[in-house]
């Protein structure tokens, strides 16, 4: 039998049951994760120099690696490999957010322009999604 | 009466986010939080909405149209053509409020509507003010927005 090697490959396995199949995938998922999140921390220059970027990014990952084990077990019908991008997506703006919130707290004006900024985009999401329209009111 | 926008609301809410931050303890991360002052500003913009009559004051034109289709013996066209939604609404109001709000549409003064109706001048601005106020709360309801 042809060892799965491709992470469709082991995903496939994993959801048949064959649990080296599955820790190869989320070894393999990590290492995704991790190029991931290393270009996007790079991108964000506020944080430059002001994290130790290897150990967060390992960090980040293993957050989001243990979240998506936790929240999406392959027998979850919702699972997909986008259900476990989308939570990385999550824990790296947590990430990002928290730390640009204690920058500042403590008095760091570009990383309180940066904060801001991330805040109203979301906010802006979050007044147009469809299910703000649908809330009831009470009055 | 100005309706606000959505980057009105956002601005409002960041401005609490800007004013407030330093001194919060986010149990659950500022963005939750953040979330949770959007939410509370877009409530009390519905409540005062309501209040003020403000849904009612967006469709108004709307309204007037189909009085005005209605006159003109054209009511197939104003059932076809106009807001299905708006129609349910006017169709909810009592009689006397939909009278006394087709006339006041079609620029009558209060006290001509007194006169052709036999009412007082409170009874008059009581019928106006209840059928705007339905009207808006209707089509808030079944999301005319």
């Amino acid at each position: 039998m042809k060892n799965p090697t491709k992470i469709e490959d082991l995903i496939q396995a994993a959801k048949r049951g064959d649990k080296m199949a599955e820790a190869e995938f989320f070894e393999k998922l990590f290492v995704r994760f991790l190029s991931i999140v290393t270009r996007k921390l790079k991108k964000c220059s506020i944080l430059k120099n002001r994290i130790n970027l290897d150990e967060k990014s390992r960090e980040i990952c293993q957050c989001a690696v243990d979240k998506v084990k936790a929240l999406y077990p392959f027998n979850n019908p919702q699972w997909s490999l986008m259900s476990a991008m989308s939570v990385l997506q999550n824990v790296l703006d947590g990430f990002i957010i928290e730390t640009l919130t204690d920058m500042a707290k403590k008095g760091d004006s570009k990383a309180e322009n940066w904060l801001f900024a991330i805040i109203r985009k979301k906010l802006m999401e979050r007044v147009k999604s469809k299910n703000w329209k649908e809330m009831e009111y009470e009055g | 009466m100005k309706v606000k926008t959505n980057e009105d609301l956002v601005q409002q809410a960041m401005v609490i986010v800007c004013e407030k931050y330093k001194n919060t303890d986010f149990e659950k991360g500022i963005l939750p939080w953040a979330y949770a002052v959007l939410d509370n500003v877009m409530r009390d913009d519905r409540k005062t909405g309501i209040r003020r009559n403000e849904l009612f004051h967006e469709h108004i034109d709307t309204i007037k149209e189909i009085y005005q289709q209605e006159e003109a013996g054209d009511e197939a066209a104003g059932f076809r053509e106009l807001d299905d939604e708006i129609m349910r609404a006017l169709s909810r109001l009592s009689n006397k409020e939909k009278t006394i709000l087709k006339l006041k549409l079609g620029g009558h003064t209060t006290e001509e509507i007194q006169k052709q109706l036999g009412l007082t001048r409170n009874a008059v601005y009581k019928y106006l003010s209840d059928g705007r106020k339905k009207l808006s709360r209707l089509l808030e309801k079944r999301g005319a927005l």
